[in-house]
């Protein structure tokens, strides 16, 4: 899979349009997740997701390494996802409440439960994990999102974020602690 | 030996990426503290819970649509080929260089307008102690004469030039300088 995509990130750096949209086809259910999980809302996360692979285009001579592509593809739509979110708490506009549209989506759990009590603790839980995450500083929500949704390495995540490994794991372990600290009904052992 | 809560290493810990010396002196502290056993029961629960977090999926048509969207915007703004961003392309000084030059002439522009003004002011205070031209009379004749001297100047344009003092002023000291 890795060496399908580095070939056709060399095919794409040499000009090939079927490659780019082979390329798009393959990422663009994980860049919207990506950005949906950081941005919490359909509309933005659709901005995201077109941008990044606008962008990608634009900059795939910058790439040295193909096989690094997912990283860069991370990189781009995190960072733009970040400078969005920078961009919303700056302006202060009240957003209506995507949950609450008709016809919107929201985040889940995967997990299918069949227990309607704790179905109804899931939802409790996802709402309360939401708001704590809404709470969180951009980049600390985003590395946050990498590592412990996204499952990526901490090495993956500090290329990603270009900032050092130390970093990655100051971020996480204050996220962390705000969200234990936000959830304490639900994680009583 | 020094009783030390362990909470700070329970997220390496969970990841695995303690060292085997790290990861000991957790398990040790854990087996015998409540409050770090209980931390990372917490912990460990969170963690659970966020790997489960799944997006929304919201359907085929929307991820057909997208490829159009962007397909159209990358055709459109760049007639079909891949804009390539060569490394050569990039700006000659880097953006933190680029801020100190700008300060850099920022300050010069500034000492050598103070200079300029607080020469001339002295001219014009002369001027005022002659008593023989008027303030705004001298400020044309001093605009003239150095627009003159920079004309005139062997070195060339570009080199600064302060006013001379016009040729009608005849210097006195002011009265109530003279005891």
């Amino acid at each position: 899979m890795t060496d399908d995509i580095a070939g056709l990130v060399s095919l794409f750096q040499a000009g090939d349009r079927q490659a780019f949209t082979k390329l798009v086809k393959a990422f663009r259910r994980k860049v919207y997740a990506l950005a949906f999980k950081i941005l919490l809302n359909h509309s933005d996360a659709d901005e995201v997701t077109q941008e990044t692979f606008v962008r990608i285009y634009g900059r795939i001579g910058q790439l040295k390494s193909p096989e690094h592509f997912d990283s860069f593809v991370y990189r781009i739509a995190t960072n733009y996802a970040i400078d969005l979110l920078r961009k919303r708490r700056g302006r202060m506009v009240a957003m209506p409440n995507e949950a609450e549209l008709p016809g919107t989506v929201q985040l889940a759990l995967s997990e299918k439960v069949a227990d309607p009590e704790k179905l109804l603790e899931n939802k409790q839980l996802l709402a309360a994990i939401t708001e704590a995450a809404e709470e969180l500083p951009p980049r600390q929500r985003a590395t946050l999102i990498l590592h412990d949704i996204e499952g990526l390495s901490k090495e993956e995540v500090a290329r990603i974020m270009n900032c050092p490994e130390a970093t990655v794991r100051s971020n996480l372990h204050i996220a962390r602690s705000k969200l234990k600290k936000k959830l304490a009904k639900f994680l009583s052992p | 030996m020094q009783y030390r809560h362990t909470m700070h290493l329970h997220g390496d810990y969970l990841d695995g990426d303690l060292t085997p010396e790290s990861l000991r002196l957790v398990e040790e502290h854990v087996a015998s503290c409540e409050k770090c056993r209980d931390d990372l029961l917490r912990l460990k629960k969170l963690t659970a819970t966020l790997r489960h977090i799944e997006s929304p999926d919201p359907g085929e048509h929307y991820f057909d649509d997208l490829l159009e969207g962007i397909s159209a915007r990358t055709s459109s703004e760049n007639q079909g080929a891949p804009i390539v961003e060569p490394d050569t392309l990039r700006p000659i000084f880097s953006r933190q260089v680029l801020k100190t030059l700008i300060r850099l002439a920022a300050a010069v522009t500034l000492l050598f307008t103070a200079f300029y003004v607080s020469d001339f002011n002295e001219e014009r205070q002369a001027s005022r102690w002659a008593g023989n031209v008027s303030p705004d009379r001298y400020a044309a004749s001093a605009t003239a004469d150095s627009a003159g001297y920079l004309l005139q100047s062997p070195v060339g344009v570009g080199v600064v030039g302060f006013p001379f003092p016009p040729e009608d002023i005849e210097y006195s000291l002011p009265p109530d300088a003279v005891k």
